[in-house]
């Protein structure tokens, strides 16, 4: 990630000094319509959500049609919740409580089709503290001090709130894997591109352990929301966890978090 | 009846050599002036019969001819004709020495020079130092590759860049040749710049498939750089002063007329610039490269020549102090040439060849260091047989031992990351080689050759197989030495010209090459990280079979010529990626491969105008190029992303007066294939893209005109200098770089296109002085 950023920044310097950028108008051929389903169980207290909801064209506005009447399931600790869906698109559990090591499983049917997915919630890891470093042009990034178990693969989401809000567009979202650091202490500077980190707010920082597939789903998905250019790979929708052509994930995880004030 | 076998064998050894009575002349062409030796002159014998023959490498020659009385014409591209009497009754020794004409205003020379048409194997071409030095390029900086670019079947990676495919090859399926050694990275600065300093450089020839049996390795084109030798007559010093950057060449005899050296080096300095940049990532920031050419040779005695040749050459960028990423080449070469007699000439050469890049992370708790390493050395043995007036034969072979260190991280005791050193691979690659170049008549030639090629990857090591989803499936160690799996492959290449008349022919080809070096690279552009793995159990040799056709002619007494060619290549076993691969310090890294095959084809054009105050050319492209990965596209075949179907490129020089030298080139393409959204989604409350199919797209046309002017100071026997003031892209022009896709700025609920263009009219001047 580092190597990539230092990478970037010669392309950033022959582009600030010779290059230039305009908006520009594309025509970009429509695909079907497709299914969307994200959901999550994690360690904490439930309810906990699945939502349905479609893509839309490139031209159209971001207003994703929330997907009513599906039926949804999650199976996990013996039983089988039936999700009950309270806003048009968003089921939530009844009686669902997510525990570490377990398999959890599942279930969305629409219009009769299937869609099904397992995730097994992986061991809680603590986060211990936030901490800063300045970045170019004094840009604040949060660190994040926790012990990587030693022995196992690990693989962390992290998530940041600013005063409660998730950022802007996703920003604030990033995952690591231990596979170069397995059994350190880890420091881990979340590089989130936005200035949403600033004096005077709350911020929040979530770490959630996940399982390997949705490691590579989320990981997949930075990469084609990077910059789309030069040290990036041609990009490709990717690989859910999710089986019989929907996009999206479906996530058993833990949660630590950790809240500071920035001064 | 022994007897009677020998006597009859004696008798016809008798009878044959009555008949022929033949004597060769061998010898070797230079420059008169500064003693160079000319590679791919023309010799010819001119009698009853015609005989001719192109000088080697080492401006060796070697011609066989009944005795007779001859006229011997001599002639090169830029120097005067040497035409002498020669009365062949026994053999003889001739060196010759080429007067270089004037650069100046150069007169309408029309020579004898319809071997051009048929001395050379389809899809080969030659450009001289003088075209590259007046064709005008980014920067400023003269620049081979970029102007190799600039011809038929060639593309440019991308704007800028000294990157190139040939006829739909990839990048990493160019072989490049410094004096003989392996260029690993051929690029500095991301590709803003070639490794090649052109002060240093004598000789470039690209072969686009069609290669000779000698050479093999690559799937696309062998790109052979020769160094200069030195002046052996006299010191000299030239050199360049430019914005970014600054060369300087010494040469000179070691001992008059038997032996010379050079020394070339050449440092940017772009980064003192970043320094006036009020914007702090950029002043704080570190980039630059400097490179060094440096060869020597010594004449021993008529027969014995050796050559020593190095290169060495680095970038550095970084940011503060706090990151940092370093890479380069150095290669070396000794050369041991030896004329057995005068019809058989031998080089042999050791090679070394390194290429490698750390990177260094240095924050207070975070200490870092990466190196990553492919090494290789070689023994080369080359043979040319001058068999006879129409016969001459090239055999040798080849070993390699490569080195691979793929990635060793050490780290400090509170570093995030685990220190890991991934164990070296070792690999063997040889190969035998024979090949034959035979007139049968006056028009009609063949060129046909056959390469056996061996590679072997050997232990120590663990070598994994993996299942379809990329787990291992099985583990094996290997002890030292031991081969874990190795290649056997013929590679027949074979070309036929025919000569229609006197100005006129028709010429085609078939090769095989094979492939055992492939370059990972999961991005669009060159990274300096990017990973050679070889061959092996998992990864199969690449295959290519080209067949290739082409007519040649030459207009108004030779002034004028044009080539058009045809090809269509076959690729196999080519190599693309997994969704998401971990390509960097992956022990596991075969395991995130997947493989497919494709194909190119395509027409190419090209006139020249090569005498006069104008003169130039044009070249045009026509092709197409596929691929059909594994689970791509539902695996149907797809436009590759160095697709472009329609490439024109025209290169104008026009020399006003002795002081003024005006030139131009003008490019256009098609956009490459690229992969765009064709819908969104949401996910996380980020807008994410849905992408239909890879390289369903088309970037938009690229076209750029550049121009430089070369003022020539006052010239005095002692001093010449001169300037050029270049303009790149003259109108302007917005080319798309990349496009990205991403939310609007101003309106969140909206998504947008925004295109990146590089460079808009970049003016450079240099100083360029000789004494």
């Amino acid at each position: 990630m580092k190597i990539k950023i230092t990478y970037n920044l010669i392309f950033l310097i022959f582009f600030s000094l010779l290059g230039c950028k305009k908006v520009i108008n594309v025509s970009l051929k429509n695909a079907d319509v497709q299914l969307v389903i994200t959901g999550e169980v994690n360690n904490l207290p439930g309810p906990y959500k699945v939502t349905v909801s479609k893509s839309v064209d490139f031209t159209s506005v971001n207003n994703f049609p929330p997907v009513s009447g599906a039926f949804v399931t999650i199976t996990g600790n013996g039983i089988t919740d039936t999700l009950e869906e309270k806003e048009a698109g968003n089921y939530f559990t009844h009686q669902l409580e997510g525990k570490p090591g377990e398999r959890y499983s599942l279930l969305v049917s629409v219009n009769g089709k299937n869609y099904a997915a397992t995730s097994v919630m992986p061991e809680p890891v603590k986060l211990d503290s936030l901490t800063f470093t300045l970045g170019r042009d004094n840009d604040i990034y949060p660190i994040a001090n926790f012990q990587d178990p030693e022995g196992v693969d690990n693989y962390y989401q992290f998530i940041e709130f600013a005063d409660g809000k998730k950022f802007n567009n996703g920003r604030g979202n990033s995952v690591f894997d231990d596979r170069l650091s397995d059994g350190r202490y880890i420091k881990r500077t979340l590089y989130d591109d936005s200035d949403d980190v600033k004096p005077g707010i709350t911020l929040k920082v979530q770490m959630n352990c996940i399982d390997k597939a949705v490691f590579n789903y989320l990981n997949e998905l930075s990469q084609i929301s990077g910059d789309g250019g030069f040290s990036s790979p041609a990009p490709a929708n990717p690989d859910s966890n999710i089986s019989g052509g929907a996009l999206g994930y479906f996530s058993a995880n833990t949660v630590s978090s950790k809240t500071v004030e920035i001064h | 009846m022994k007897k009677g076998f020998f006597l009859t064998v004696a008798l016809f050894t008798v009878l044959l050599s009555f008949a022929q009575q033949k004597y060769t002349i061998n010898g070797t062409i230079r420059d008169q002036k500064t003693g160079e030796t000319l590679i791919g002159a023309t010799i010819v014998l001119v009698g009853n019969n015609t005989y001719s023959v192109l000088s080697n490498a080492y401006g060796f020659y070697s011609i066989t001819a009944p005795k007779n009385d001859y006229v011997l014409l001599a002639t090169f591209s830029g120097y005067e004709n040497d035409t002498l009497k020669v009365s062949l009754s026994k053999d003889r020794t001739l060196n010759l020495d080429l007067k270089p004409r004037p650069t100046q205003l150069q007169e309408v020379v029309i020579s004898s020079r319809k071997n051009d048409i048929t001395q050379t194997l389809p899809g080969m071409q030659k450009i001289s130092m003088t075209e590259i030095k007046n064709v005008p390029v980014l920067f400023g900086e003269k620049d081979i590759l970029k102007t190799i670019q600039l011809l038929p079947g060639i593309k440019s990676a991308g704007e800028g860049s000294s990157g190139f495919f040939v006829r739909g090859g990839a990048a990493d399926q160019n072989l490049i040749l410094l004096d003989e050694a392996t260029v690993y990275n051929a690029s500095h600065l991301l590709g803003f710049f070639s490794t090649f300093n052109s002060d240093a450089i004598k000789d470039v020839t690209i072969y686009k498939g069609d290669m000779p049996a000698q050479y093999g390795g690559r799937l696309s084109s062998l790109l052979d750089i020769k160094m200069k030798d030195g002046d052996d007559k006299k010191y000299k010093v030239t050199g360049g002063i430019g914005l970014i950057s600054s060369r300087l060449n010494v040469e000179g005899p070691i001992v008059k007329n038997k032996g010379s050296f050079m020394i070339s080096a050449r440092r940017t300095y772009a980064d003192l610039f970043l320094k006036l940049s009020h914007d702090s990532s950029v002043n704080q920031s570190i980039i630059y490269f400097y490179d060094l050419n440096a060869k020597a040779n010594y004449q021993f005695n008529p027969n014995n020549r050796v050559y020593l040749s190095g290169y060495f050459g680095k970038d550095v960028l970084g940011y503060s102090n706090q990151f940092g990423i370093q890479w380069g080449n150095s290669t070396g070469t000794i050369r041991w040439n030896h004329i057995f007699n005068n019809k058989l000439f031998s080089n042999t050469s050791f090679i070394y060849s390194n290429y490698n890049y750390n990177i260094s992370i240095n924050q207070t708790n975070n200490k870092l260091f990466i190196l990553s390493r492919i090494k290789d050395l070689s023994v080369k043995e080359d043979l040319q047989y001058f068999a006879g007036s129409s016969n001459k034969v090239n055999f040798g072979f080849n070993i390699t031992r490569h080195i691979f260190t793929p990635g060793n991280i050490k780290t400090s005791a509170s570093s995030s990351f685990n220190s890991l050193i991934l164990p070296d691979k070792y690999a063997f690659d040889g190969a035998a080689y024979v090949s034959d170049e035979w007139a049968l008549n006056d028009r009609l030639k063949f060129n046909s050759g056959l390469r056996i090629s061996m590679f072997a990857m050997v232990g120590p090591g663990d070598f994994y197989t993996y299942d379809s989803s990329g787990s291992i499936k099985t583990t094996e160690t290997y002890a030292s030495g031991k081969i874990v799996k190795s290649y056997l492959r013929a590679e027949p290449r074979f070309a036929a010209t025919y000569q229609l008349n006197d100005f006129s022919s028709v010429k085609a080809s078939y090769s095989r090459n094979v492939q055992n070096l492939h370059l990972l690279s999961n991005s669009t552009g060159s990274n300096p990280t990017d990973l050679w793995i070889p061959s092996s159990n998992n990864v199969k040799p690449e295959i290519a079979d080209q067949f290739s056709a082409g007519y040649y002619r030459n207009f108004g007494n030779n002034k004028y010529e044009f080539s058009g060619e045809v090809y269509y290549k076959n690729l196999q076993n080519q190599i693309d990626y997994k969704n998401g691969a971990i390509l960097v310090a992956n022990q596991l890294v075969e395991s995130q491969l997947v493989f497919g095959k494709g194909r190119a084809y395509g027409l190419e054009l090209y006139a020249r105008k090569k005498v006069g105050k104008l003169n130039g050319w044009i070249s045009y492209t026509l092709s197409r190029t596929e691929r059909k990965i594994e689970s791509v596209n539902q695996n149907n075949w797809y436009p590759a992303t160095q697709d472009q179907t329609h490439n024109l490129a025209i290169v104008a020089i026009y020399q006003l007066n002795k002081k003024w030298t005006f030139s131009s080139d003008f490019v256009f393409n098609t956009g490459n294939a690229v992969t765009w959204p064709s819908g969104k989604y949401e996910v996380n409350g980020r807008t994410v893209f849905y992408y239909a199919e890879r390289n369903g797209y088309r970037m938009p046309a690229n076209n750029r005109l550049d121009v430089s002017a070369t003022l020539e100071g006052k010239k005095t026997k002692k001093f010449e200098g001169s300037w050029t003031f270049a303009l790149y892209n003259v109108y302007g022009r917005e080319n798309p770089y990349f496009v990205q896709f991403r939310d609007d700025p101003t309106d969140p609920q909206k998504t947008q296109a925004v295109q990146y263009s590089l460079f808009r009219w970049v003016p450079s001047v240099t100083y360029n002085f000789k004494f």
